[in-house]
């Protein structure tokens, strides 16, 4: 009897070592950073996330798109502590960053999920798939590519593209892969590079005026002029731009992901108004 | 000091210029020109809302710190004295930070060169109360730093409370010194008020000449010095506020320009404000267009370039002070 | 032209009672910090009084508008402070202050006065410390005030330059100024002064400088010559 009892407890133990994280759902997932948050948020159920970055429902100033969304889950500044302090069974990190904490993780046997970094639409479609092999919601993620493909074709074509500058606080204009391939769907082109930027990607308010774009997106909140970068988009001399001025939030594209495709409504909209006038 | 000032004008507005016809945009000078008067198209835009500003804020800062030094070393009759040195920029500094960062800025735009006059005047009212004591050099410098220091402390805590994210990384834009991107209200709140202060430290001229016998000379003469004191420090605080207040904390030039000038103004404080105002315009003029030459992302900013001409500067004046000691 | 009634201030004075008639040169006299400035710093207004009253030209202080009081008394106190390395006829227009003119005829008359011409256009850094006196002494002329207070104007100076300053301030006193000089040196004193006050701790103890009141202010036994105190020695 003892030998079988032995036998079974041996089966038993083996059964459960080899459930490695992905292949049974995660229970207590701790995000670190706001570009995970709006993964984890999205692929794994409310009662499964143990925490997000504080980054997620931040409003000074909002940089995520679920901060409303997100209100009532747990929040946490990243560190080794705040971390284990939820005791979780997986903490979801963006590979490269914080080799502090990575380091601290793996000292102490937590489970880490590395997700890469995504500069074009595709790596999106992979990441997207890839997270939810590992996070067991393989349905949730293909709706949300699903979702974004649909997005995506909806976008009307204006010929010739709309000539678009995006201008952030500070006169800042650097804008990704990604976004300018987003701009693209929605018929703008970037015109960033040919606006004499200085090698900080930042364009003079001057060089707007004298060479201007159809459509000057102006990124942030209108309202917001609590610091000398702030100041720069809400510069008195723009008043006399002459094309097609706009403020929009775009938070989308702050994190890649299938959400960003939300930006393409966002400029497609902006677009037609400014080939309106 | 007229033949000073006459030697000063025709370099100043040399350089001012130059100031207002460079910039990013390719429009040509005579565009720009044109644009200045008519206020017409673009042209107009960039030349009245974009040129003039950093222009002109260029020659009034300058004229702020130029005229406070002067004042401000006549009245401590010390020749290290001036308004970064003293503290009084770094507690304008502090004012300007609480009225950008923390929205009341926001709510009246006159309230941002207010609160930097007020950060002005708590270190210029400090400075007075040593005067009475009648501070020696070091005294001075030591007070300086001290204030100094806690308003810098106190600048950086208010910064890493606010809400902006950018308000951190703006701490040393208000520590060194810009004038990029600046507007037109910025210019139309801090020449008036710059005038003013300087208006009111000319009128203490008489005063601080009579101090140059000290100050019971001085009272046996008739000046109610107790009265040039306060026109002293409250034109300061106006002046160096309000110049604080459009392009963050501006050293040196205070230091610098008085002493250049004192031997061409036969050694008399009075002669010295208004050619110090003069110089100190010059001087900031000029430094602001080779930050635009040198580095036209603008990483460099003005306050470095008044540094590295005043900190050496600093340097010798304490040891030549110490020789003749 | 100034009277002192009674005249007592926290630090410094105990009830002084004194006089600085013009036509004569009053010397004050007294130990370390009998209140020989304090007088002085009284009569300008400097100090607050506790006590007593001060009448200028028979008028009280207090009725004395600044103005008035800057062109009725001219100060020349001690240390011989000029800060800023002026021109030395900058320095005498300086004393032209109260009346808000550069009159050269009385910046040129008080350089003649106070023998300093010679040197009227040098830097004041670069003259010597005789020289450097006069020229602040021109400045105190330039005034015209009718009433001259000299606070230690002879400290620091040799023995040859500090008889040339005593000279000048008779020949001031003879055109009919008020003319009061605190002094340490009782040599000087009783050779030059027309009257002797003699302060200690705040009050009057003397108004002359017999045997009697050096021992009992200074301690000390004066030898004479001419009936004036020469050297002293310790007793």
């Amino acid at each position: 009897m003892q030998g079988a009892h032995g036998w079974v407890a041996l089966a038993l133990a083996m059964l459960i070592l080899s459930s490695a994280p992905g292949v049974c759902a995660p229970k207590r997932v701790v995000s670190t950073f706001l570009c995970t948050d709006e993964y984890v948020w999205r692929l794994v159920p409310r009662e499964h996330i143990a925490a997000l970055s504080f980054e997620a429902t931040d409003r000074h100033p909002v940089v995520s798109t679920i901060a409303d969304a997100a209100a009532g889950i747990p929040t946490i500044r990243p560190s080794a502590e705040t971390v284990m302090n939820h005791d979780p069974d997986l903490v979801v990190m963006y590979a490269g960053t914080m080799p502090a904490l990575h380091a601290a993780l793996a000292s102490a046997h937590v489970a880490v999920l590395d997700v890469p970094w995504a500069s074009t639409l595709d790596d999106v479609r992979r990441v997207t798939a890839m997270l939810g092999e590992k996070l067991d919601a393989r349905a949730r993620a293909a709706a949300l590519l699903a979702e974004m493909d649909a997005k995506l074709a909806h976008a009307p074509k204006l010929t010739p593209p709309v000539r678009t500058l995006i201008y952030e606080a500070n006169g800042y204009t650097g804008t990704g892969a990604m976004t300018t391939a987003l701009m693209a769907r929605a018929g703008l082109e970037d015109v960033a590079a040919g606006m004499g930027p200085t090698r900080l990607d930042t364009v003079p308010v001057e060089n707007i005026l004298a060479n201007p774009p159809e459509l000057l997106i102006l990124s942030g909140d209108a309202r917001a002029v609590s610091s000398r970068a702030d100041l720069v988009p809400h510069h008195p001399a723009l008043a006399a731009f002459k094309g097609t001025a706009a403020w929009a939030k775009l938070t989308p594209l702050l994190c890649p992901g299938p959400w960003s495709a939300d930006a393409v409504a966002t400029f497609a909209a902006l677009g037609a108004k400014a080939r309106a006038r | 000091m007229t033949r000073a000032i006459v030697a000063l004008v025709l370099p100043t507005v040399a350089f001012a210029a130059l100031s207002f016809f460079v910039g990013p945009s390719h429009l040509s000078a005579s565009a720009i020109l044109g644009g200045l008067f008519d206020g017409q198209g673009i042209a107009g835009t960039i030349a009245r809302e974009i040129r003039l500003p950093r222009t002109g804020l260029a020659l009034v800062v300058g004229s702020a710190l130029g005229a406070s030094g002067a004042a401000l070393q006549g009245l401590f009759r010390n020749p290290l004295a001036e308004p970064g040195i003293t503290g009084v920029t770094s507690c304008a500094g502090l004012g300007a930070v609480l009225a950008l960062y923390f929205g009341f800025a926001a709510a009246s735009p006159a309230l941002l060169p207010a609160f930097a006059i007020l950060g002005a005047l708590a270190s210029a009212g400090l400075l007075y109360l040593l005067s009475r004591q009648g501070a020696g050099v070091m005294a001075l410098v030591l007070a300086g730093v001290a204030i100094s220091s806690l308003a810098t402390a106190l600048t950086a805590l208010a910064l890493s409370f606010a809400h902006n994210p950018y308000a951190m990384s703006e701490m040393v834009l208000w520590m060194m010194g810009a004038l990029k991107d600046r507007t037109l209200s910025d210019l139309a709140f801090a020449a008036p008020l710059v005038a003013a202060g300087i208006a009111l430290l000319a009128s203490a001229g008489r005063g601080l000449d009579a101090l140059t016998l000290g100050e019971e000379a001085a009272h046996s003469l008739g000046v109610d010095v107790a009265g040039v004191r306060m026109r002293v420090v409250v034109g300061v605080a106006l002046a160096t506020g309000a110049a604080t207040a459009a392009a963050g904390a501006v050293s040196f030039v205070g230091l610098v320009v008085p002493h250049l000038l004192r031997p061409f103004t036969g050694y008399q404080p009075a002669r010295l404000i208004l050619p110090s105002a003069l110089g100190g315009a010059l001087l900031v003029t000029a430094s602001d267009l080779l930050v635009r030459t040198v580095d036209p992302g603008e990483q460099l900013r003005l306050g470095v370039v008044t540094a590295l001409l005043g900190a050496p500067f600093f340097f010798w004046l304490i040891l030549k002070l110490r020789r003749e000691a | 032209m100034i009277v002192f009634d009674n005249v007592s201030a926290a630090y410094g004075l105990n009830g002084v009672g004194a006089r600085f008639e013009a036509g004569i040169v009053t010397g004050i006299v007294g130990p370390n910090g009998a209140g020989k400035t304090s007088l002085f710093r009284a009569a300008l207004g400097l100090l607050p009084l506790a006590g007593g009253a001060v009448r200028i030209r028979d008028r009280a202080l207090k009725d004395w508008s600044r103005e008035a009081l800057a062109r009725t008394i001219a100060y020349l106190p001690q240390g011989g402070e000029a800060h800023w390395p002026l021109p030395a006829r900058a320095l005498v227009a300086l004393g032209r202050l109260p009346h808000r003119d550069r009159d050269a005829k009385a910046i040129d008359a008080a350089l003649e006065r106070a023998d300093a011409t010679a040197f009227a256009d040098r830097s004041t850094s670069e003259l010597s410390a005789g020289e450097r006196a006069r020229v602040l002494f021109a400045r105190a002329l330039a005034t015209g005030a009718p009433v001259l207070l000299a606070d230690e104007p002879a400290a620091y100076l040799d023995p040859a330059h500090q008889l040339r300053l005593m000279r000048l301030l008779k020949e001031e006193a003879a055109r009919g100024t008020a003319v009061a000089v605190t002094l340490h040196d009782l040599s000087l004193a009783s050779r030059h002064c027309d009257r002797a006050i003699v302060l200690h701790e705040g009050r009057v103890a003397a108004s002359d400088l017999s045997d009697r009141t050096l021992a009992q202010v200074f301690g000390i036994e004066a030898l004479r010559s001419e009936g004036t105190v020469v050297p002293w020695r310790l007793i």
